[in-house]
């Protein structure tokens, strides 16, 4: 990893960072971070801990009181707006407070419209966001008529559109049943193979475990720990101070390690494979 | 979020103390006396007056003045609007087929202190009264208990209101549209095109609290009980019986013909 890192500049850095909201507590303390290109960066923790305060810095929406944060080598707060909107795109954390069109297809034109861009293009890109978000015939539809998986898959479509490098997700499948959840993921993972850099922020460590490259542990808005889920989810002492647990699949092999499954399995596969080679030793 | 959604706000004085009905009573009172007067010497001191026992009661003044702020802009249109179409009394200024006269400057004046006086006595009341007890004097003073509900709902939902109206501002933002951008016009669109997704999202919320509150029986027939009672102390009689007074002063002296214009 550190070769890798040193060869590519940081698309996102943040350098301690202080915020609070109005004058009240630090909402964040001195949060420095590094996102490389093409990275699935998870960020954890409990509610109020500074997750989301932490993202929309990402896009301006917030201005460091200390502190700075640089997208691409440039000051996030100064890049004019329209200009963001190509460079990060926020899915909130309800998709419900970015869908005021009045049909599918206004809202994903909503942000090229902003943007100046020709008819042509437009609905040459609409169509293309359309196939990958699955919404294909659904064009014409009243947003707060399709399901929550849909009004999830359009609020990302809608930041899609603009074909932003970083894509910032807040929160990609609660509320969602699992197969939306799944198919949720599927998008993130193909928008993370055409080479976008994912941020998302998520209480779900099966998840996090099955699709981010890099986990971020936040606690009262600082950074506790980070790195890849094999790295993180060993350190309980950080997690106890997070009130986070580890995937449930890793608390079982560790409750079974003395049966022969590696205790630092995350996955069910990894599990099972730990166990069958230990059957065969044993 | 940190954003405040409630007006009240905690604090001790005289002002919170006060039984809830007798602070309604004065809003009302005042009510009747902006619209009663048109004269700027008679709407001007009880502007005074209330700024005054705000001060005294410790209604947090910050944001008295932020709301002042926020009114500013209406009562200047009102100070402005009315000398330019309301032309009673003589004229004293001139330029080209545009003209002043002195009432009219004064009607404006006394417009803008209606509009402030208005405004701060509910204000106040608002900043001073938690809703529970906004809901039990409203009751207290006649109201329907689902009136009651409604109206001290409706305030306690304008915060939250801006606060959803905020979240779509941001989320347009995100989407590349920067509304204080451009000149007046494309402003004023910007502005339009938050309104809509504002107005769908505030029915949403309007619905679900139906849904919330028939879900707690709210329409049940059955005579309703309270947990607390109100109880008028010494001090609110009398308070009370001053502003039964000055009811009395103030419609006398508009009966005889003060406090607002003869043109």
């Amino acid at each position: 990893m550190s070769d890798f890192e040193n060869a590519v500049q940081p698309i996102v850095k943040v350098d301690d960072l202080w915020f609070r909201y109005e004058k009240q507590d630090w909402a964040l303390r001195g949060v420095s971070l590094e996102i490389y290109p093409q990275e699935i960066l998870a960020i954890v923790g409990q509610n109020g801990a500074g997750k989301t305060t932490l993202v929309k810095h990402f896009n301006g929406i917030l201005t460091p009181e200390k502190g700075s944060v640089k997208i691409s080598g440039r000051e996030s707060h100064t890049i004019p707006m329209e200009e963001m909107a190509t460079q990060v795109g926020y899915c909130y954390q309800n998709p419900d407070h970015q869908i005021f069109n009045l049909t599918v297809r206004q809202e994903l034109e909503f942000g090229l419209r902003n943007l100046n861009i020709g008819e042509d293009e437009i609905q040459r890109r609409i169509a293309r966001v359309i196939e990958t978000v699955e919404l294909n015939g659904l064009e014409e539809e009243y947003p707060f008529a399709l399901g929550r998986g849909q009004r999830q898959k359009l609020a990302v479509g809608s930041i899609l559109a603009m074909n932003p490098p970083i894509i910032i997700i807040d929160e990609p499948t609660t509320g969602m049943d699992w197969r939306g959840g799944q198919a949720m993921m599927e998008l993130i993972q193909d928008l993370h193979q055409s080479g976008r850099t994912i941020i998302m922020i998520t209480h779900d460590m099966r998840i996090v475990t099955a699709y981010a490259t890099r986990i971020v542990v936040m606690a009262e808005g600082r950074i506790l720990t980070s790195g890849t889920a094999k790295q993180v989810f060993v350190q309980k002492d950080v997690l106890a101070r997070a009130f986070l647990e580890a995937p449930q699949i890793n608390r079982i092999a560790e409750a079974l390690s003395e049966y022969g499954i590696a205790a630092d399995a995350l996955t069910i596969p990894e599990a099972v494979d730990s166990f069958k080679q230990s059957r065969k030793k044993g | 979020m940190s954003i405040q959604f409630e007006l009240y706000t905690e604090g001790s004085s005289f002002l919170y103390r006060m039984d809830p009905r007798v602070k309604i009573t004065a809003v009302l009172v005042i009510f009747l006396i902006s619209v009663l007067f048109t004269h700027p010497l008679y709407l001007a001191p009880f502007f005074f007056a209330i700024l005054a026992i705000d001060i005294l009661g410790k209604v947090p003044f910050r944001r008295v003045i932020l709301l002042l702020k926020s009114l500013s802009l209406l009562v200047l249109i009102s100070f402005i609007m009315w000398p330019l179409l309301f032309h009673p009394g003589t004229e004293i200024f001139r330029w080209g087929s545009i003209y002043i006269t002195d009432f009219g400057v004064a009607y404006g004046v006394a417009m803008a202190f209606r509009i402030l006086n208005m405004v701060i006595a509910p204000i106040s009341l608002m900043l001073t009264t938690q809703q529970r007890e906004l809901i039990l004097g409203l009751r207290g003073i006649g109201l329907p208990t689902k009136a009651a509900f409604a109206l001290a709902i409706a305030f306690r939902f304008l915060p939250t209101v801006v606060g959803v109206g905020n979240g779509i501002i941001e989320a347009q933002r995100s989407r590349g549209l920067d509304i204080n951008k451009g000149g007046l016009i494309q402003r004023v669109r910007n502005y339009a095109s938050i309104l809509g997704p504002l107005m769908i999202s505030s029915l949403r919320i309007a619905q679900q609290l139906a849904l919330a509150v028939e879900s707690k029986a709210m329409s049940s027939t059955a005579k309703r009980t309270t947990v607390r009672t109100l109880e008028y102390s010494k001090s609110d009689r009398y308070v009370l019986l001053g502003f039964g007074a000055l009811v009395v002063v103030v419609v006398g002296l508009r009966l005889m013909g003060y406090g607002a214009f003869n043109f």
